[in-house]
Order: C-alpha cells, then sequence, then structure tokens
C-alpha cells in the first residue's frame, strides 16, 4: 500500500472529507504511537507502512515515559475533532461538542489503527498492542 | 470674679498636621489622666503628613465621659488659623493661648468676654531649649492657667522624651516651667476654669478603640493577623505587630487587601484563629473572599473601621455608612455574623467574643467600628479590660485526639439540626477533606446537583438563625419610659449618652436603645425593645438612616424620626439635644 | 518511578469533569507521583487551587484541599503555611489564575519565597470559560475576545518569577509525566517558593499550541550542559520561546531563608500549633502587664 491508498483508506474508513483531513488524523495518532514506541521495536513495526509515515513514528524517546497513559494518548487525537461550535451558547456548561469528543477520538484512532492494522503482521501488530497504554490496546484490538 | 469650675471643661489644641498635635493632645490627656481626671479626647486630622489644620479636642471631669463635648473652654492654638477656625466653639469666659508672633485680631475675641493672651511661648522655647519645644511652652502655660499641678505634666514630659536623652528632658521641663510659671503671673486665678487633682482616684488607662480591640483578640487567641495598611483600621494591626514574640501572634502586612484577607482564610483554613482588619475601600477588596469562607465555613474576623466614603471620601474622618453594605456584602446568601462596639470596653470584648462567634458558627464576622471610636481616646478603669472574663469557645472543632476516635470517614460538611459541622483540622490521618468554594457535598466534593444543593444551603443558612438565638436585645440606657428614645449603633451611643444625661438632667426625659449585635438581628428583642418606646429617633452618622432601614426590614417598625450627620464629624451631644429641640442646660454654660 | 509510597493512595472516587484527553490528567497523574516518592501521606499536603479547569484538581486527590477562588490561591497557601508551617502546601492553578487575575500575588509570592511550591498548569487559553486568550496566549492569538489576534505581549512567566526573585524555576510538559514528577519532586524539596510552570495543550480550544506544536519544540536543559546556579543564563533561557522551548530547571538556588524561617513569631511553635493548646480560660495574667503602656 502506498501513501496515496494509505491516506484515501483513512479518509473513507473514517468519513473524513478530504485527505488533509485524514492525515491530520492519521499523523496524530501515529505521532501519539511515538511517544509509548520503545527505539528497539520502532523499525520492526514500520517496516511495512509507506515511507513517509515515518517521520511521524520516529521514537520520541529511547525509553518511552511509562506515565503516558490513555488519556495522554487521547489527548493527541482530540486536537484534531472539531469540538467547539463557535461562541459559548451552553452557558457555562459542558460543551456539547467537547462532552462527545473522547468517543469521536476513540473512533478516530480506531480508524487509523484499523488501516495500519491491515498492513502488518500479526507479530507486528503484538509487538505495538504491547506498547500501547492499556485502554489504548483495547482500541486497538478492537479497530 | 465669677464662680469658678473645676475639673469639667474642654480644651482643644489646634494646629498644622506636622505641627505635633496629636503627641501634644494625647501627652495633656495622660497627664489628666495621672492626675485621676476622666478624659475623652476626640482627634480631628486631615489625610496628609504636612499641612492642613488638625484639632485635638479633649473633654475632661471627675466622672467618666464618653463624649466630646463643645464648646471649648481652652484653646491652644499653634497657628492663627486655629483661633479663627474655633472661634465660634469658644464659650464665654473661656481662654486662648497662643505665641504672640501670630498677628491676630484680638479685639473681637475679648469682645466675646475671652481671656486672650499672646504668651512669648517662642522665645521661652528658645531661651530654655529650642523651637521645637514650642508645644511643650504651650501646654505647660495651659497648665498655668487652670492652676493645673505642673508635677503631672513633668511626668509626662519624663516618660515621652526619655529616649531622647537626658538633655532633652531637662529643656522640655524647663520650657514648661518656665510658661506655666509666666501664665501663672499673667492670669493669677482670673480663669474661670480650673483643674486639680482628684485625691485617691485609681490608676487608669488612656486607650482608644482600635487598642482595646486589639488587646481582645489577643486574649481572644488570635494567633494571626494579615492586612493592608488602611485608616483608621491599621493601629490594630500595628498594635499586635508590636507585640513580643513570645505572645506567637504571626503578623503579615499583605500587597493588597486581597492578600490579606485571603492569607487571613488560609491560616484560618489551617486552623489558627485568624483576622484581618481594614476600612470600607479595604472590606470591598475583601468582599468576594469573604464569601469564600461563607461556603466554605471558615471562621474568619474582619474588623471594618468606618470612615467617610464612598470611594477615598474623608479618609481620617468618622461615618457609619457600610452597616447594609456589610450586612450583605459577596454574591448569594450566605451566613455572616455583624457586631458593633459602643464603647471603648465593649471594642474590647468585640475583640475575643468575635473570635468565639467565627468558631462556633463558622463563619466571617465583621466588628465595624469608625473613625471615632477607633481612634478616640477615653480614660479606662483598670477592670475594665478584665482578661479573666475572657472566654475561648471553638466550637464544633475537633482535637486529634477526637480525629483518633472517628471511625466512619470523616464529613467536614456532614449535615447536622444545627447547620454546625464538626471542623477538624488540616494535618490528621482521619481529617484529610477538600473544601470547594463550588457547592459541594458532605465530604467536601463537588457537586450540582439539586437535592443536595437544597440541603447545604439549609444548613449553611440554618446557623444564621442559630447565631441569632444568641444575638444580644438592643440596651437601653436611661429611664424606661422616657418621652423620646435615641435609637443608636455603634459610637454614637457614647454622645448619645450623654446628650440624654444632659436633657434629663435638665427635666427632660429621654433614654438610649444602643444596637450592638446587628446581624444577624434579634427580632423579637428588638420589637419588644422598640414597642415600649413612646417616640423613637435614629441618631445615625450617615445619610440614609441604615439601621432604621434594617430594623424596617427585619421587624416592619419605623423610627418616629432619623436624625443624620455626614460631614465626616462625630456628634456632639449638645448637637443631639439641639436637634431634639431640648434645652440643655449645662453646669459650665453661660 | 518506583515510588515509596503507592501513589492509589492519592486515588478519590469523583467524576472527572475534565474534557477528554486534557493535559490536567497527566498534571494530575503526575503530582500523585511526585507526593508518593517523597512519601508524603495525605495528611500531610495540603493542595491549594484556584478557579479553571485543573483548579478542580484537589477534588480529585484524596488529599487536604482546598478550592478557593480565583486568582488567589497563593495567598491562601501562604497563609495556611505561616499558620501551620509543618504542612507541605501545593498550589495548583492555571495561567489565567496564576498570571492574570493573581499576576500580583504571583509576583509578590516570588520575592516573599515562602516554602510553597506552585505547579501552573499553563495552556495559554481560558478553558472553562470557553475560548478566550490567556496572559500567556501568544501575540496575534485569535480566540473569541481576541477576533483580530491578541495585542498584547505574552506573559512571561520564567522571566518575570527571576526578575521577581523566585528561587525555584522549572518548567514542564504535560505529556511527559515522569519529567513532571520529578520536577515537582524537586519543587516540593527545595525549601523556599518553587514554581513549575506546565505547558499544557487545551484540546478543546487552543489549536494552535498542540502536543505536536511543543513536540517539536522543547528540548531538556537536563540533557545540556546546563547550571542551573547561573542566574544570567537563566535569564537567556527564560526568554527561549519561538523555535526552542527549554523544559527542567531554569534556575535554583539553595540556602537561602524561606519567608517562615525569618518569622520569629514561629520560632518557637506554630499558630495552629498553640491553637491546639489553647484552653477555654486563657491565663489573664500573661496579658495583664500589655496594659501598662496605657497609663
Amino acid at each position: 500500500m502506498n501513501y496515496g491508498q494509505f491516506l484515501a483508506d483513512v479518509r473513507k474508513r473514517g468519513g473524513f472529507a478530504t485527505d488533509d483531513e485524514a492525515l491530520a488524523v492519521a499523523s496524530n495518532v501515529l505521532m501519539a504511537v511515538a511517544e509509548v514506541l520503545p527505539q528497539r521495536d520502532a523499525e520492526g513495526i514500520t517496516a511495512s507502512l509507506p515511507p513517509e509515515l515515518l517521520v511521524y513514528l520516529r521514537p520520541t524517546h529511547a525509553e518511552p515515559d511509562p506515565h503516558f497513559d490513555s488519556q495522554l494518548f487521547l489527548g493527541w487525537v482530540v486536537s484534531t475533532v472539531d469540538a467547539t461550535g463557535g461562541r459559548d451558547k451552553t452557558g457555562g456548561g459542558l460543551d456539547i461538542y467537547a462532552a462527545y469528543s473522547g468517543d469521536e477520538a476513540i473512533r478516530r484512532c480506531q480508524c487509523v489503527f484499523s488501516v495500519l492494522k491491515s498492513l502488518m503482521s500479526d507479530r507486528q501488530q503484538a509487538t505495538m498492542l504491547a506498547c500501547l497504554p492499556e485502554e489504548v490496546g483495547v482500541w486497538f484490538s478492537a479497530a | 470674679m465669677a464662680d469658678t469650675i473645676t475639673n469639667d471643661m474642654s480644651i482643644m489644641i489646634g494646629g498644622d498636621a506636622g505641627q505635633g498635635v496629636e503627641s501634644s493632645g494625647a501627652g495633656f490627656c495622660l497627664a489628666l489622666a495621672r492626675a485621676g481626671l476622666h478624659v475623652f479626647a476626640l482627634q480631628d486630622y486631615r489625610s496628609q503628613i504636612r499641612g492642613g489644620h488638625n484639632f485635638y479636642q479633649i473633654r475632661l471631669g471627675e466622672r467618666p465621659r464618653y463624649s466630646h463635648s463643645d464648646p471649648v473652654h481652652l484653646l491652644i492654638a499653634l497657628t492663627p488659623e486655629s483661633v479663627a477656625l474655633h472661634l465660634d466653639n469658644l464659650a464665654e469666659g473661656g481662654a486662648v493661648i497662643f505665641p504672640d508672633k501670630f498677628q491676630i485680631d484680638e479685639a473681637p475675641l475679648k469682645q466675646r468676654g475671652l481671656f486672650v493672651d499672646a504668651l512669648p511661648l517662642m522665645a521661652i522655647a528658645e531661651e530654655h531649649g529650642s523651637r521645637l519645644m514650642v508645644n511643650t511652652a504651650a501646654l505647660g502655660a495651659a497648665a498655668g492657667i487652670t492652676e493645673f499641678p505642673l508635677e503631672f505634666m513633668e511626668s509626662v514630659i519624663r516618660d515621652n522624651f526619655a529616649r531622647k536623652g537626658e538633655q532633652i528632658v531637662d529643656s522640655n521641663l524647663k520650657v514648661a516651667q518656665a510658661a506655666y510659671t509666666l501664665a501663672r503671673e499673667r492670669y493669677g486665678s482670673d480663669f474661670g476654669y480650673r483643674l486639680r487633682p482628684v485625691d485617691g482616684a485609681p490608676k487608669r488607662m488612656l486607650i482608644n478603640g482600635n487598642e482595646a480591640i486589639a488587646m481582645g483578640a489577643l486574649a481572644g487567641g488570635c494567633r494571626f493577623i494579615s492586612a493592608y495598611p488602611m485608616t483608621p483600621g491599621t493601629s490594630v494591626f500595628e498594635w499586635l505587630s508590636a507585640l513580643p514574640h513570645e505572645y506567637g501572634v504571626v503578623i503579615k502586612h499583605a500587597e493588597d487587601e486581597i492578600a490579606a484577607i485571603c492569607m487571613a482564610i488560609g491560616a484560618s483554613f489551617a486552623g489558627a484563629r485568624s483576622m484581618t482588619t481594614t476600612s470600607g475601600g479595604g472590606f470591598c477588596l475583601m468582599v468576594e473572599a469573604m464569601g469564600l469562607a461563607g461556603m466554605t465555613e471558615v471562621p474568619l474576623v474582619i474588623v471594618e473601621a468606618q470612615r467617610g466614603g464612598p470611594s477615598t471620601g474623608l479618609p481620617t474622618r468618622t461615618e457609619q455608612s457600610d452597616l447594609l453594605f456589610a450586612i450583605n456584602a459577596a454574591q448569594g446568601e450566605f451566613p455572616r455574623i455583624v457586631t458593633a462596639p459602643g464603647t471603648i470596653e465593649e471594642c474590647f470584648e468585640a475583640g475575643w467574643r468575635a473570635f468565639n462567634l467565627a468558631e462556633k458558627y463558622q463563619c466571617p464576622v465583621i466588628v465595624m467600628t469608625d473613625s471615632f471610636l477607633a481612634s478616640s481616646l477615653r480614660t479606662l478603669e483598670l477592670d475594665a479590660i478584665d482578661f479573666a472574663k475572657v472566654e475561648i469557645d471553638r466550637g464544633a472543632t475537633l482535637t486529634y485526639e477526637d480525629l483518633d476516635q472517628l471511625t466512619d470517614g470523616y464529613r467536614r460538611f456532614e449535615l447536622t439540626e444545627s447547620g454546625i459541622s464538626p471542623r477538624a483540622i488540616p494535618g490528621h490521618p482521619k481529617g484529610v477533606f477538600a473544601a470547594a468554594s463550588d457547592e459541594h457535598d458532605e465530604t467536601g466534593h463537588i457537586t450540582e446537583e439539586s437535592e443536595n444543593r437544597v440541603r447545604m444551603m439549609q444548613k449553611r443558612m440554618h446557623k444564621l438563625a442559630e447565631a441569632e438565638t444568641e444575638m444580644r436585645a438592643p440596651a437601653l440606657y436611661g429611664p424606661q419610659d422616657a418621652e423620646v428614645t435615641l435609637v443608636c449603633w455603634g459610637s454614637t451611643f457614647g454622645a448619645c449618652r450623654e446628650a440624654v444625661d444632659e436633657i434629663n438632667a435638665a427635666g427632660g426625659s429621654a433614654s438610649v436603645l444602643k444596637f450592638a449585635d446587628l446581624w444577624p438581628l434579634p427580632a423579637e428583642a428588638t420589637e419588644r425593645a422598640l414597642r415600649a418606646c413612646r417616640r423613637t429617633v435614629a441618631v445615625e452618622q450617615n445619610y440614609t438612616s441604615q439601621l432604621a432601614k434594617l430594623i424596617r426590614m427585619t421587624t416592619g417598625i419605623d423610627m418616629d424620626r432619623t436624625l443624620n450627620k455626614y460631614d465626616g464629624r462625630p456628634f456632639a451631644p449638645e448637637e443631639i439635644a439641639a436637634a431634639l429641640g431640648q434645652e440643655v442646660v449645662s453646669g459650665h454654660k453661660a | 518511578m518506583v515510588t515509596r509510597l503507592d501513589p492509589k493512595v492519592f486515588d478519590a472516587e469523583a467524576e472527572v469533569s475534565w474534557c477528554p484527553g486534557c493535559g490536567d490528567f497527566g498534571i494530575l497523574r503526575a503530582l500523585k507521583l511526585a507526593l508518593a516518592e517523597l512519601d508524603i501521606q495525605p495528611h500531610q499536603v495540603l493542595v491549594v487551587s484556584g478557579i479553571g479547569c485543573g483548579s478542580k484538581l484537589p477534588d480529585y486527590m484524596a488529599i487536604n484541599g482546598y478550592m478557593t477562588i480565583h486568582g488567589r490561591p497563593l495567598p491562601i497557601a501562604t497563609g495556611a503555611k505561616l499558620a501551620n508551617p509543618e504542612m507541605h502546601v501545593v498550589v495548583v492553578n492555571g495561567d489565567g489564575d496564576s498570571y492574570g487575575i493573581g499576576g500580583n500575588h504571583f509576583v509578590q509570592t516570588c520575592r516573599r519565597n515562602p516554602n510553597v511550591t506552585q505547579v501552573v498548569e499553563n495552556n495559554q487559553i481560558y478553558g472553562l470559560t470557553k475560548g478566550q486568550y490567556s496572559p500567556t496566549s501568544d501575540k496575534g492569538f485569535v480566540t473569541t475576545t481576541s477576533p483580530d489576534g491578541a495585542i498584547e505581549l505574552a506573559f512571561n512567566p520564567m522571566a518575570v518569577a527571576l526578575a521577581a526573585g523566585a528561587t525555584f524555576i522549572a518548567r514542564a510538559f504535560s505529556g511527559e509525566p515522569k519529567h513532571m514528577a520529578q520536577m515537582i519532586v524537586e519543587g516540593i524539596k527545595h525549601r523556599g517558593y518553587a514554581l513549575i510552570d506546565v505547558l499544557q495543550p487545551c484540546v478543546t480550544f487552543n489549536r494552535v499550541n498542540t502536543y505536536d506544536w511543543y513536540r517539536k519544540r522543547i528540548y531538556h536543559l537536563e540533557e545540556e550542559s546546563y547550571d542551573a546556579t547561573d542566574r544570567e543564563a537563566a535569564w537567556t533561557k527564560a526568554h527561549e520561546w519561538e523555535e526552542r522551548i527549554p523544559l527542567g530547571i531554569l534556575y535554583r538556588i539553595e540556602g537561602l531563608p524561606t519567608y517562615e524561617d525569618q518569622v520569629p513569631t514561629l520560632a518557637d511553635g506554630s499558630p495552629v500549633g498553640r491553637l491546639m493548646e489553647l484552653t477555654k480560660r486563657p491565663r489573664p495574667e500573661q496579658y495583664e502587664s500589655q496594659k501598662e503602656q496605657f497609663f
């Protein structure tokens, strides 16, 4: 699968309007993965991915932060969700879009995960699963 | 020679700011107090360090005095302006002492039957000491003209100048002696007002309201005070700051009034008996944080010494215009207690009682005074400040031993019948809790759930109903069935009391009903007291009759009349009596 | 980090109201880790917060907490510390709370040097009121109250703290909880006021300063030869922002007395300690001598 096909796949599965939007989602999910990917595992996992994506998957640390959890992971992806509808009209209550941004972000993670999984061997998938924070792993497995 | 009057007069010292009017006045007062006389002294000064007319007005007598009084019988003028300004307030037969260098037209003064004498005070000061000692010369002359034995002035001079060395003390003593001798020579026994030491009089304190509040606070266990300087509240803070360290009172001059109240809240949350002190403008800044103390049920004592408002207003002058503000300050509804001592004795009690009320009801307590009460000096019997009467009541505060016994999880805001929840001091493993300015549940956790909100509002507000049961009824001074009753709160009590005494002495019939516990206003007791009055006149140092409004709001009872003063100058008894249309026959009126 | 105390002792049963993925989660986690690492028990710490999303943090922890009013946690914490110096006092508040409405208290606290640790959740935006620019928003930042871009220069907490005399100034990133926890540990260990400014994306309202934006700019001072006691070097580092943003301890000076150290009345005990000894009737004779000044 080449880069273009990858983006088209993410766009289709996620129901995104443009390739740019698909790339924003995919890149943020991959960058979040990079936060938890130990250097030693990176190469094995990325071997079968389009090379254009590798820039996002470059591990941030030799040893990932053991306290990087699913909420932090989610933070990278929530940023891609259009959580605000403009000026606040909720009178200070919970923002109606932000309230669902978590669910939407998980959905986005899973759509990227599913395209990734289609490119990975079982072993690669298992390696990646082991790196992910617990809850993220659940999303990954279910994708 | 007309009859002479002994030990019953008013003395005034007038001059520019920076001329030592205040220290001369305080020195004179102390000499009088040491001679066994009762003194009440009003300070009138402008909000500037130098320049501008200041005066010090001393009322003295052989019985306790609760107010200044007009007219004045002896004026010590340190500037020509002082003579012009106070001419109308001089009693016939009174005297004016001033340095001979002043260009003063003596004719109109003499026409009014005043003793006028330009004394070479400056020359005396320069001859025996220096120009700076002209005030000492004036005081010496004042003692001379009234035949007041100089030894009392001398003892004060010794104490006041001791720090500056023996030479300064000696020079001042010489200056005082020379002026005294000169005045005695000039006047002989012509002046109709005399001052004599009172034999066998007990030792008395000369003290103002702020000092009494601070002493009360100390005895009441105040161990933390944070404040930002603001006249006339500052000296409470300064007095506690000057204490020896052994008393363990931690003081903090904060960056502003917001920080001041917040530090006090933080210290109180941590477990210390804490207070802050300010005036109306600073209190404005404290209001939001006071709401925090109300919501999170943190005990807090705020001393609000009122001054002329609005805004900067009359910084050094008196007013009672913050009462309804204090009762209503901050958004939302929460319990608070407002008390207003009316005398210096009451200031002492208010100082310690406020901490008990604050801890008992776990809420802010505002002690309202005003510039007049805060800074006027009065002689006080030593036992009027009775430390043995001080009680410490920490209410439902839990000791660490109490917490040791705890079996269930601790709930800081536990619902109880009284609305008062057992309060843990943070630091014990079983007393861990978080409090929030948001609405919260019994454990302190934030929630907006409706039923909980209703319960918590009821819990907090119920404390107000509990507090009302121990709020004191207004106190009646004077006859039960007086024709007219002056209704007042706070410092106006002094002038009302003196006015009523004079009216009754002159054959009239008047009384005073004084309120000290203002919020929650004890409704039943207030109603009972007012129904027993024949005609009521609310006497207040404000424009809008705030106590009268509060009474109407609480009881539906209207005052028959209101008497208001808002020029920043305290009521004089004569002023009140005159406003009532009562003839005052004063023993020393010509 | 293997901590001396199980961080779970700080867990509370409360529904967290932060947006999914909020940087505050990382800060909450780091604070628990830091306290556990220092073996500070829940009853030995008081966490004071102000108003803002992140100021709800004490509600989500089992500790002594005080969620106060906007901008005021520093003076409240200072008062608590003066009343009970034995208590560990930590302030947690946001950039608007600390550097905007509470700006004066921030400056005064830096020069006052109480032994209080402050963790600022700096997301460069007002989140609780839904997206208005904050004191630390960069010039030109577009929000509902800066529709044409923020006109003011951004507030520089590092430089202001340094100029005001703070004795410990550090910066962390909410995307790196382990490092943040280390910064908090060092801050609490520091005797004196410690500022830990935490860069934190607001995933809902700040679409400029995202995890990605920070990740591309941050670097660690610990990985360079950097002397945190060098005031001039700290001044330079405090002004790095556009291209590279330093994390770690920018400035640290040990051995200076704290504010409490210099309060003479605290030498022999604290107000809280003395209050616990208050009896119903205090000995009158201890106060009687105070009357002498009046006659």
